[in-house]
């Protein structure tokens, strides 16, 4: 597969755009628990500034810039993709800073990204869905996606951490859809 | 209206400050710029770019010798100087211009020396700051390294963006001329970047 790494960027920022609209939605809701996301939030903008900057005498080395394309990939939780070629990274550097256009080839699956938790879930009035994750950690990311007539739209309903491994997701009205917890 | 220096710059690959007299030829519109009735470019018989460095050491280049322009026959688009760090420092061989403040002084006169009553002069602020975005860039490269706890208390993440905010912050110093904040931020960077955070233990985990 050919990707084109101006689209993976572009693709990224969208990633970004999308990660910080649903920051800003938890915070009108008072969601808690959301510093992971913004510490993520924050990486990903330096990693955005920089790499389209790096040039020069002091540019980053080749496994440098792997690191931190396939930290973007994690972060964002892009599929699929796992930028591997060192030689082809120093080329995207160079000519990104040149302006131009090159296509990445060498993409395979990317092989360290954590999956989400996934699970379904249903409801009538108030209720609440307690899910027990094994994440192990307290700041995880909850997105949950409810059911309505043009499929999958994602909510935002009160979400309570518990403890390392669990969390519950307050619904106050009937809903139906999946909740993901990464 | 007298002739009215105008001076561009561009740092370009960190080597050398670029300067473009940007003056223009007199016209209806630009009633400062080259040419009868304020003074010809044939006319300069001194020209001088006197440059303080971020050391304070001073640097006194003379377009016409240094730079070989001659101005009997230069037009004021072709006014393009190239101040290289060979030039600037006296060195043999080009390297990153140290991070900092240059201040330029660009001096013209169609007299031998310059005169209160016959000279022309720009001062003009340059504020150079590679280094230390790349010192920044680095540590910014390294945060695969050492975000594995996947916790917001990470202090390697944390000390990162209050430098890539300082580095912002500089740069907008450098844009607007802000030379005392320029400085001071300056300064900071530098001394968090004289810091080896690559030995913390304390991601916060």
């Amino acid at each position: 597969m050919d990707v084109n790494l101006i689209t993976f960027l572009a693709g990224t920022n969208q990633s970004f755009v999308n990660k910080v609209d649903n920051l800003v939605r938890h915070w009108r809701i008072g969601t808690k628990g959301t510093c992971k996301l913004e510490a993520d939030l924050q990486v990903t903008m330096m990693y955005l500034y920089m790499l389209p900057r790096l040039s020069g005498t002091y540019a980053l080395t080749s496994e440098q810039i792997t690191n931190v394309i396939n930290s973007l990939v994690t972060i964002l939780n892009v599929t699929n993709v796992n930028i591997t070629n060192t030689t082809v990274i120093n080329n995207i550097v160079t000519n990104i800073v040149n302006n131009t256009y090159i296509n990445i080839n060498n993409i395979t699956n990317i092989n360290n990204e954590v999956p989400p938790y996934i699970t379904t879930y249903a409801g009538v009035d108030d209720f609440t869905v307690t899910v027990i994750h094994t994440k192990n950690k307290l700041e995880v990311d909850v997105e949950v996606y409810e059911n309505d007539i043009t499929g999958l739209q994602l909510v935002y309903p009160d979400v309570t951490v518990i403890d390392e491994n669990t969390v519950e997701v307050h619904f106050t009205s009937t809903s139906d859809g999946k909740i993901y917890i990464y | 209206m007298a002739l009215t220096l105008a001076l561009q710059n561009s740092v370009g690959d960190y080597t050398q400050i670029t300067l473009t007299d940007t003056t223009g030829d007199y016209s209806s519109t630009n009633v400062g710029g080259w040419g009868v009735p304020n003074i010809e470019l044939s006319s300069v018989v001194y020209a001088h770019l006197i440059v303080t460095l971020p050391s304070g050491a001073v640097v006194d280049i003379d377009i016409i010798n240094d730079l070989e322009i001659d101005f009997s026959t230069v037009t004021s688009d072709e006014l393009v100087y190239n101040l290289t760090y060979e030039m600037l420092y006296s060195q043999s061989s080009e390297a990153t211009l140290p991070d900092g403040i240059y201040a330029i002084q660009y001096a013209i006169a169609d007299q031998v020396a310059l005169d209160e009553d016959a000279s022309y002069i720009l001062n003009t602020n340059i504020m150079t700051y590679y280094t230390v975005q790349a010192g920044v860039f680095e540590r910014i490269g390294e945060i695969p390294t050492y975000y594995k706890c996947a916790s917001c208390g990470n202090q390697y993440v944390k000390e990162t963006t209050t430098l890539f905010m300082l580095l912002q912050s500089l740069i907008a110093a450098s844009t607007y001329s802000s030379t005392v904040q320029f400085t001071s931020i300056l300064t900071v960077i530098e001394d968090i970047l004289s810091f080896d955070s690559t030995n913390t233990e304390n991601c916060g985990c």
